[in-house]
């Protein structure tokens, strides 16, 4: 089973597209595919492929403290714990848990000797499955389809990295009961949390990218993170024929990657990814 | 009174910090006992709750007022909890603030 | 006055309109752009 991240640092380069079609063309090669769609925040590939996000598979948890004042001896051990510095304690006053810092590790509630902290269950986000079918199709054959695993994150949530993280654990767990070949992680814009969490343990990442300073910056950011992360890269050049593109060379040279694909500006793409349809196996 | 500054460096002719979290020091300055010392600020290199981290530090040298440029809304809010008074906004030295503030007292 | 520009989307034009709107208000304002996308900051090279 290969997992393949397909991410890209600068947002609006085709992440979705790009993942969307990969898939197509997998399970036009009779691939068993699943599409995770990690953009968590604001995810998009459903749209793409016309589909409608109904009742969630699973809801997904964390557990943020909470003080039982009665057990609480005021000794502080919790402050000293939290490496978010997420708690704060006056001289002889109660700790006070501030939660937009929480990363809801636990490790308070396990240091304390009084039992004094308990948790408070939250929901952070929802996972929602799709089959993706096409009805057969002369030159598609069988009719297979693909699966789409979305993540959503609640509004308001502002650590969205534990988000991801469960999202991928509901989802390798999917593809090994579904005997998956290979699991296409869209992840999310940006060099963040939840990117992160998206391409750890990764085989391969194709960093989209376009021909422009501000892409050729963000890829920089981007491989620089990868390298970081220890997934290898390859990089697609898209709307390769829309800029130049000697700065991404030089970027491509510089972490020893390489330009697996250079695809040309396409106004059909743009209609039909505008239209939400994109869930054709013979558009490659 | 003890107060607090937050500091650019650890010396009277220091800029007062523009920040609170990330503020290179802390002068705590005894007025009555005219006792000065300058603190190290452990959050400056954290990435997260900087501002949090700062206020503990600060609350637990016992102060009754914070002296600095800006401060964030959660390092304000829980160092006004703890009854510490937070001015904002103040820029000039060190030696400056503190005759400023002989003056009115 | 402070504007903030943002979208859900990423790369709709939000650096794009972000310097354009500064140089348009610089001819006959003070103006302050500050970059809030610690990711991934591009207001820079819009604007040279």
């Amino acid at each position: 089973m290969q997992k393949i991240a397909i991410t890209s640092g600068k947002g609006g380069t085709g992440k979705s597209t790009i993942a969307v079609l990969f898939a197509n063309k997998l399970v036009k090669e009779n691939k068993k595919v699943l599409l995770v769609d990690c953009d968590v925040e604001c995810p998009n590939d459903y749209l793409l492929l016309g589909q409608r996000l109904k009742e969630p598979r699973k809801k997904i948890y964390v557990k943020f403290p909470k003080l039982n004042k009665k057990k609480c001896k005021k000794c502080g051990l919790c402050v000293k714990i939290c490496r978010s510095n997420a708690i704060f304690q006056a001289p002889r006053k109660y700790p006070v848990f501030i939660k937009d810092l929480c990363s809801a590790c636990g490790a308070c509630q396990t240091v304390c000797p009084y039992k004094a902290i308990q948790s408070r269950k939250e929901e952070i986000g929802r996972i929602f499955v799709n089959k993706i079918k096409k009805n057969p199709a002369p030159t598609s054959g069988t009719g297979r389809g693909f699966w789409l695993i979305t993540g959503q994150a609640k509004p308001k949530v502002e650590e969205t990295g534990p988000v991801v993280i469960q999202v991928k654990k509901f989802a390798l767990s999917f593809a090994k009961r579904k005997k998956i070949d290979f699991i296409l992680f869209d992840t999310a814009a940006g060099t963040h949390c939840p990117v992160i969490s998206a391409l750890l343990g990764c085989d391969l990442a194709y960093c989209i990218t376009e021909p422009t300073p501000m892409g050729a910056y963000d890829l920089d950011l981007i491989l620089r993170l990868c390298r970081k992360l220890k997934v290898p890269t390859k990089v697609i050049l898209n709307q390769a024929d829309l800029g130049d593109k000697t700065k991404i060379e030089k970027i491509v040279k510089k972490f020893k990657s390489k330009i697996d694909k250079e695809i040309p500006y396409s106004e059909e793409i743009v209609k039909l990814y505008s239209r939400g349809k994109l869930l054709d196996f013979d558009l490659v | 009174m003890k107060i607090c500054i937050a500091t650019n460096k650890s010396d009277f002719n220091s800029a007062i910090s523009p920040i609170f979290g990330r503020a290179p020091y802390f002068l705590i300055a005894d007025l009555e006992n005219k006792n000065f010392k300058f603190v190290k600020n452990r959050a400056t290199k954290f990435i997260r709750g900087a501002g949090i981290a700062a206020a503990q530090t600060v609350v637990s040298e016992k102060v009754k007022l914070v002296i600095v440029g800006n401060i964030g809304p959660r390092a304000k809010v829980v160092l006004e909890q703890s009854g510490i008074k937070v001015i904002s906004n103040i820029t000039g030295t060190v030696k400056e603030v503190l005759e400023r503030f002989k003056k009115e007292d | 006055m402070e504007l903030v520009i943002l979208s859900g989307k990423g790369g709709v034009g939000k650096s794009m309109l972000a310097s354009a709107l500064a140089m348009l208000f610089a001819k006959e304002n003070k103006v302050v752009a500050i970059d809030c996308d610690v990711d991934a900051p591009n207001l820079a090279i819009w604007l040279g």
